[in-house]
């Protein structure tokens, strides 16, 4: 017997959030398998797994439908299917209306929604099946078929039910009375049965229940996966599988077909694209290049201009130019990065300040015509004032134009184990217990371990469940959030493209499909991204200007400045964009950087895949000329030679595959995103069989070849490309020269750009007075809310240093103070400046109003008394007799200088303890070094960070503070073991330890921990932890 | 709060329960339970009675004791403070306390732990000066404008003008110090002791010997004491009720041939019969009820009324259970389960109650068996077909039932089924409901 074909036209996957129990990959191969004609992926109200299953459909060489399904508000469940283009534009501006007029995740559909909108009905060029439920009535069927005349069928879903046959005959009877076909389909929630356990957990999810009561609202079986056709046609009249045919036929759409159209308002109407790109270029290079545009120069404009034009990527050039235009219009800094970001037709744009013959890299090395990949630009912004970069956009393109790129959020371990737990009835207390128990470094294969601690057996039955579930459910889709800063603009009508839908911010919509979705359709983003640095930039060039009398932009930074890497090179760092972190303050003295590629090459070589890959320390060797380059083969040599014959950059990567291994720059692309991947998906293999074999055709070295392969491997999700890092170098660079040569200016724009960077406030003013920088207390009658350099060069702390001091009260002193001079007193503070009891309070706990009242006590005391009371008593200042408190303590102004301000000017905490400290004979940090190499010592200070990096196995690293600058303590695993409560617990923790001392690299490698938090008293300090 | 052991690992209250754990990864938590602070505070003011009759509460955990009007009777300052505090401790209870003439001095005091004995003004005035300013628990608000007056001890507090203290603070600080220090009266609620003495104490864990109820019985009877002494009764008839793991409960009814009101006699009596006394199930709370009181004049009372007996149905069952034994009678409740043999379950009636089930919502078109077998039976199979009294024709399509994985493999589940069940008729008319799985065809139920 011949098996019937047998396409399924109902299919939800787990993008039906916490309905569908499998990926779309996952039913794309096992409808393969199962021998389907098609498949119809049609998940809730969403389009959002359509991209994924497109492709795993194009790989399986199965056809796939694009479809939806959508119950009304009134019960009417039915399931669109895209025709055509057409279609697909209506179904997804029908998901759009849907989900735009309800809450973030949820959608309500009328049934006008679905009155005729043209002769040809509603929602034209979609197929539709309409899912009857038990109380479907015939007025039901006319109702719908009036308005989907003639492509609307009855959809017999058979589940092996209590009476599959009465139920066949009931909707035969159902399409006879109204005229509808009838068709199978299979309401397929799961590929295999194996995950009814799956589903059935997803189901007490969403009905917050457990499975234990979730009862009759569970599926009695496993049937709606994707069934043998063998199955089916037991089940099924042939003539009903034999329609599904009939149908699939009929829908001929394939997301391949998705054009996009660039907005058309970037170019002024007498322009073409073309020309207006070249207008402007000219115009920028003029600006650029004032004593002429210099040859070289004007070839790679040349050549890059037609690379554009071949690749009709003008628009997305002029889309970029258009919002960088704005920004610099208002004010606001920002820098392009990114492969198409490092041309010279972006220096010329302004879009970058890289300029691409300083970095020594070539515009072909990004973007390529056989790739064929959308060009990439992602452009940083001030991080405080982004958000009217996005209104722009907004207000530009309108709504119905613009939409935020969707993030997909997934399940990971933590939310794995708290859902499936709560869903096998565990209690909120257990459930808690566990995951709050996995502390943030814990892998997955020490879960047992995890489970077995908090006294749940991981072999018992229901723990076993536990652990087996969450492991099924990790990495399934959650919900959809918005992206960090992906816009998307589109010449028509978005919603026609991908349906839009709202996020938990009222002014923020996003799209279905995440970043990759859009990277497989075709799709470009624009990044909008946000970065403190560069409102710390901003501020440190508004200060130069305003110092200098002339304008400073980012380009009047004087490039190459030998004292700017000489700083670096001593690691002295602090503050300064990306090499601030402990790892790379330890890399900046053994790479030493004396232009700005070596800067390029720090950002990106400090970083997990370098490190994983091991490329870090014969990089370092050969440059320091310890170990020699070995010449592979010219092409090969050509590709690595800028990094001395080590791949640090992904763009390397791709370019040794394809010159090494002869692969195509497509798979190249593929390489790299499987790269990406293969931490979660684990599919590297058959690119490395490649690389091999390739390597092998080349001639090259097999030690060689394999050394490569690893460091593929190694590379991972976390190779960072050059384009970026040139970007980030060129920010390196201008706050390190800043830094340099005028540390005050530095230290203002940096605490006023708070919060950002791996700094407290704290640090970043105690690394400034070492530097010489002369740091003044927050005081009433001088500070304004942000820090300000005074006119003997010293910086005046600001108001917005005091914790919970509001910016308005700020603003009102500020003005009182340039009406009438300064205040006289508190009162007159209180009255002029129109504070209330809690402003007052927050000025005399600072200790800002010691040049109005004196000591902090006195100050509080006149405080609390001088508010206005705004009643008829106002301004009748009740006569008080002087009351003297005695002044407080060092101690007790430290304690609260570190409650209100998180710092101190005064001694450090420690020079009060130095005494004690000495006695038990703990060394300051500043002397650390001088006991040398191997040398056993004690330091203690204040726990400042703590940080487990994901490559080092296990360490966690404590960074102590004393009064005389950072110890670096290392912590192996088992001592962390150990010793986790003085790890985690202690503010002010000693460390008995042995030195480890590396040229300037100075580490405390620990043996024992003590806590002597207690010295402090109620010192209460703050610790930032890295993850 | 945390206990001795928690502390020692460096837990302490107002700690984000995630960092605790990081801590100690084996610490157990509970969730605060005032209402059960606010049960026990009012049966220690109860069994506080025996002291004085004047008990005030000042929730949620301190108590006070007016002792002035009875140090004669107990002998002194020194015996009265020994006697509480040796009774607190028979109740597992460590109080912090102290005894000063104002009752808000005392509280304070208490709180510091220090047990002051402050006879006179001029001694309590000493001790209360030394007082940190935390003492008095004042609004966070309060204490932290102290502080930043450098302000540490009441003494210092009480020396500044209480003018400008009241701008700054408000009334309340300043009038406290003026009740503390005895300058202005401060009266107190007085304790309402209940009409009807009932209590119930929950253990800290399951008692299965009869004699490991005796601590349990001693608190109770304590309590009694205080509460009768405070009343000026006595009781003549008492129950002690024991609720055993399984949610019944023994009664232990314990008569007095005189009126009693002693804590020893009570608990001789006491003794004699948890001596005598076998527990039929495990107990996990233990409560006394006093039924019959007398005044100290002879006066007796019954405390409570017949309870409204049980009609129709409910008395029916009573006599069923009465003839047939407990276990025999039985109520099917309908469970909302897809496997057919836990879609129901057999309840006690006294368990099941007078409840009327709710039937919870199951496909309407189940076809289901009236009868279901208690296990699934076996089939036999001749010529490919199930064989039940002669072969069984099908005559309906499969219904599958695959459901239940959640508890297979525990003890006593059901555990995951997989099924095809069918309608089937043998050859003498008999309808059947069978099904086929992994282990061949079984019978499950009958249709009448």
């Amino acid at each position: 017997m011949s098996l019937p074909a047998y396409a399924e036209l109902h299919c939800l996957s787990n993008f039906s959030f916490l309905r569908g129990a499998s990926h779309p990959d996952e039913l794309i191969e096992q409808a393969r398998e199962q021998g389907y004609a098609a498949l119809a992926l049609t998940d809730e109200c969403s389009l959002a797994g359509i991209v994924r299953a497109h492709q795993a459909a194009k790989a399986a060489g199965l056809k796939l439908l694009v479809g939806s399904e959508m119950t009304t508000v009134d019960g009417l469940k039915l399931v669109f299917l895209a025709r055509n283009r057409e279609g697909y534009g209506n179904l997804s501006a029908l998901i759009t209306l849907a989900r735009r007029r309800a809450d973030k995740g949820s959608y309500t559909l009328h049934r006008h929604d679905l009155n005729a909108v043209s002769p040809s009905g509603a929602v034209p060029d979609c197929l539709v099946l309409w899912v009857p439920d038990e109380q479907a009535s015939i007025e039901q069927g006319h109702w719908l078929a009036e308005r989907f005349a003639g492509r609307l069928w009855i959809a017999v879903e058979l589940h092996a039910g209590p009476d599959d046959g009465a139920r066949l005959a009931d909707l035969q009877a159902l399409g006879q009375a109204c005229g509808l076909p009838l068709v199978a389909s299979g309401d397929v929630h799961m590929h295999v049965r194996a995950r009814r356990p799956v589903q059935d957990v997803l189901t007490a999810l969403r009905l917050k229940t457990t499975v234990f009561e979730a009862g009759y609202v569970l599926f009695p079986n496993a049937e709606r996966h994707l069934r043998s056709r063998l199955r089916l046609s037991r089940l099924y009249p042939a003539e009903l599988l034999a329609e599904t045919l009939r149908i699939a036929e009929q829908c001929t759409f394939s997301l391949d077909e998705l054009r996009y159209e660039y907005p058309e308002e970037i170019v002024p109407a007498e322009h073409t694209p073309t020309s207006w790109l070249r207008q402007e270029t000219e115009r920028g290079l003029v600006e650029r290049y004032p004593q002429g545009v210099p040859d070289d120069v004007r070839q790679r404009v040349e050549h890059e201009l037609a690379l554009i034009a071949d690749l009709k990527y003008e628009a997305y050039f002029l889309t970029v130019y258009d919002i960088v235009c704005h920004a610099r219009e208002i004010g606001v800094l920002c820098q392009g990065r990114g492969s198409a970001a490092n041309s010279t037709v972006c220096f010329a744009l302004g879009i970058t300040e890289v300029d691409p013959a300083r970095a020594a890299m070539l515009f072909e090395r990004f973007i390529s015509k056989e790739r064929g990949e959308p060009p990439d630009i992602d452009v940083d912004f001030e991080h405080e004032r982004r958000d009217e970069i996005i209104a722009y956009i907004y207000r530009k393109y309108g709504r119905e134009r613009t939409a935020l790129a969707a993030a997909l959020i997934t399940y990971r371990t933590k939310g794995a184990l708290r859902d499936a737990g709560r869903a096998l009835g565990f209690d909120a207390a257990r459930i808690d217990a566990l995951t709050a128990s996995l502390a943030w470094w814990d892998k997955r294969e020490q879960l047992p371990a995890r489970f077995a601690e908090q006294g749940l057996d991981p072999d018992s039955p229901r723990v076993a469940k536990w652990l087996w579930l969450a492991e099924q459910l990790r990495g399934f889709p959650r919900h959809l959030t918005q992206h960090v800063g992906g816009f998307v603009m589109s010449r028509g009508p978005l919603a026609r493209l991908v349906p839009v839908e709202n996020t938990a911010m009222p002014e923020r919509t996003v799209i279905q499909w995440d970043k990759d979705d859009l990277d497989a359709v075709g799709l470009m983003k624009v990044d909008v991204l946000a970065l403190g640095m560069l409102s710390a930039l901003r501020r440190m060039l508004a200060m130069l200007s305003g110092r200098s009398g002339r304008e400073w932009r980012l380009r009047d930074i004087p490039s190459e400045d030998p004292a700017t890497y000489a700083m670096l090179c001593r690691a002295d760092s602090m503050g300064v964009f990306q090499v601030e972190s402990r790892a790379q303050m330890s890399m900046l003295p053994r790479l030493r950087p004396r232009r700005y590629y070596d800067l390029v090459v720090e950002v990106a070589l400090v970083r997990p895949g370098p490190i994983q890959g091991d490329m870090v320390h014969p990089y370092l060797k050969r440059r320091q000329g310890r170990e020699r380059i070995e010449q592979i083969s010219p092409a090969v040599d050509a590709v690595l030679a800028r990094t001395y014959g080590v791949p640090i950059f992904q763009e390397q990567v791709m370019q040794l595959a394809i010159v090494a291994a002869d692969f195509t720059p497509g798979e190249a692309d593929q390489l790299r995103r499987a790269m990406a991947a293969w931490r979660r998906k684990g599919n590297l293999q058959k690119y490395q069989d490649k690389l091999r074999a390739g390597m092998a055709t080349n001639g090259l070295p097999a030690e060689f070849a394999e050394r490569i392969v690893q460091q593929i491997q190694g590379f991972g999700e976390y190779g960072f490309p050059e384009s970026h890092a040139a970007s980030f170098a060129l920010l390196v660079y201008a706050s390190a020269w800043v830094k340099r040569h005028h540390p005050a200016i530095f230290l203002c724009a940096l605490l006023n750009s708070q919060p950002m960077g791996f700094y407290s406030p704290s640090m970043l003013i105690q690394d400034a007075q070492r530097h010489g920088v002369n740091v003044l207390p927050v005081d009433a009658n001088a500070s304004t809310w942000d820090s300000q350099v005074d006119t003997r060069g010293a910086v005046r702390l600001g108001l917005r240093e005091i914790s919970g001091f509001s910016p308005v009260a700020a603003e009102r002193m500020v003005l009182a103070r340039q009406a009438a001079g300064p205040f006289a007193n508190v009162a007159d503070l209180a009255a002029r400046a129109g504070l209330n009891r809690r402003d007052l309070d927050r000025l005399a706990a600072a200790d800002a109003l010691a040049s109005l009242a004196g000591h902090r006590r006195q100050a509080s005391w006149a405080a609390t008394a001088a508010v206005v009371q705004g009643d008829l008593f106002d301004g009748i200042a009740p006569s008080e007799p002087v009351l003297d408190l005695p002044a407080p303590g060092e101690g007790e102004n430290l304690v609260a200088d570190y409650r209100n301000l998180g710092f101190t000017l005064r001694r450090h905490p420690l020079a009060l303890l130095r005494a004690q400290l000495q006695q038990r004979r703990f060394v300051p940090a500043g002397e650390l070094a001088q006991a040398g190499h191997r040398a056993l010592v004690r330091a203690a200070g204040i726990v400042v960070g703590r940080q487990r990096p994901g490559t080092a196995t296990g360490i966690v690293f404590v960074t102590l503070e004393d009064e005389t600058g950072l110890t670096n303590v290392v912590v192996h695993p088992q001592l962390v073991e150990r010793q986790r409560r003085e790890l985690l617990g202690a503010s002010l923790l000693g460390v008995f330890g042995q030195l480890q001392v590396e040229g300037q690299v100075v580490h405390l490698v620990a043996k024992r921990l003590v806590d002597l938090s207690a010295w402090l008293g109620r010192l209460e300090t703050v610790s930032r932890d890295f993850h | 709060m945390a206990d001795a052991e928690a502390m020692a690992a460096g837990i302490v209250p107002g700690q984000k329960l995630s960092t605790a754990l990081g801590l100690l990864p084996g610490l157990a938590t509970f969730e605060r339970d005032t209402a059960r602070e606010q049960q026990a505070l009012e049966s220690l003011a109860c069994w506080a009675g025996r002291f004085t009759p004047t008990v005030s509460l000042a929730p949620p955990n301190e108590l006070l004791l007016e002792i002035g009007g009875c140090l004669r009777l107990f002998g002194g300052i020194q015996a009265i403070v020994s006697a509480v505090a040796a009774g607190c401790a028979e109740q597992a209870y460590t109080p912090g306390w102290a005894v000063a003439p104002t009752a808000l001095a005392a509280r304070w005091l208490a709180r510091q732990g220090s047990g002051a004995l402050c006879a006179d003004l001029t001694s309590l005035h000493a001790a209360l000066s030394a007082l940190p300013c935390s003492a008095p628990a004042w609004a966070v608000e309060v204490n932290g404008r102290l502080e930043s007056f450098g302000v540490r001890q009441l003494g210092a507090l009480r020396a500044m003008p209480a003018a400008g203290l009241r701008r700054r603070l408000g009334n309340e600080p300043v009038d406290d110090l003026a009740r503390a220090w005895g300058e202005i009266p401060d009266p107190q609620l007085a304790f309402v002791f209940p009409e009807r003495f009932a209590l119930n104490l929950e253990l800290p864990s399951r008692v299965e010997q009869a004699e490991a109820l005796l601590f349990a019985g001693q608190r109770l009877f304590a309590t009694l004491a205080g509460w009768l002494s405070a009343r000026q009764l006595r009781v003549r008839r008492c129950t002690l009720r024991l609720t055993h793991d399984d949610g019944e409960a023994s009664d232990l009814s314990l008569g007095f041939a005189e009126p009693a009101s002693e804590e020893g006699r009570f608990l001789r009596l006491l003794r004699e019969h948890l001596g005598r006394l076998v527990l039929r199930a495990p107990v996990e709370a233990v409560g006394l009820l006093a039924d019959e009181v007398t005044e100290s004049q002879g006066h007796s009372a019954h405390l409570f009324d017949q309870a409204p007996e049980g009609e129709g149905t409910l008395a029916c069952l009573e006599r069923l259970r009465a003839r047939l034994g407990t276990e025999a009678v039985q109520v099917l409740l309908p469970v909302a389960d897809h496997r057919p043999e836990c879609a129901s379950s057999a309840q006690d009636v006294a368990s099941a109650g007078t409840k009327t089930p709710t039937r919870p919502a199951s496909p309407a078109s189940h076809v289901r068996p009236l009868w279901l077998l208690p296990a699934p039976q076996a089939l036999s199979e001749q010529a490919g077909r199930p064989y039940w009294h002669g072969p069984l024709r099908l005559l309906s399509r499969p219904e599958r039932l695959e459901s239940g994985w959640w508890d297979e493999g525990e003890q006593g589940a059901a555990g995951d089924v997989r099924r095809d069940y069918f309608v089937a008729r043998n050859p003498q008319g008999q309808w059947a409901w069978i099904f086929r799985d992994a282990g061949g065809w079984f019978l499950h139920g009958l249709f009448a």
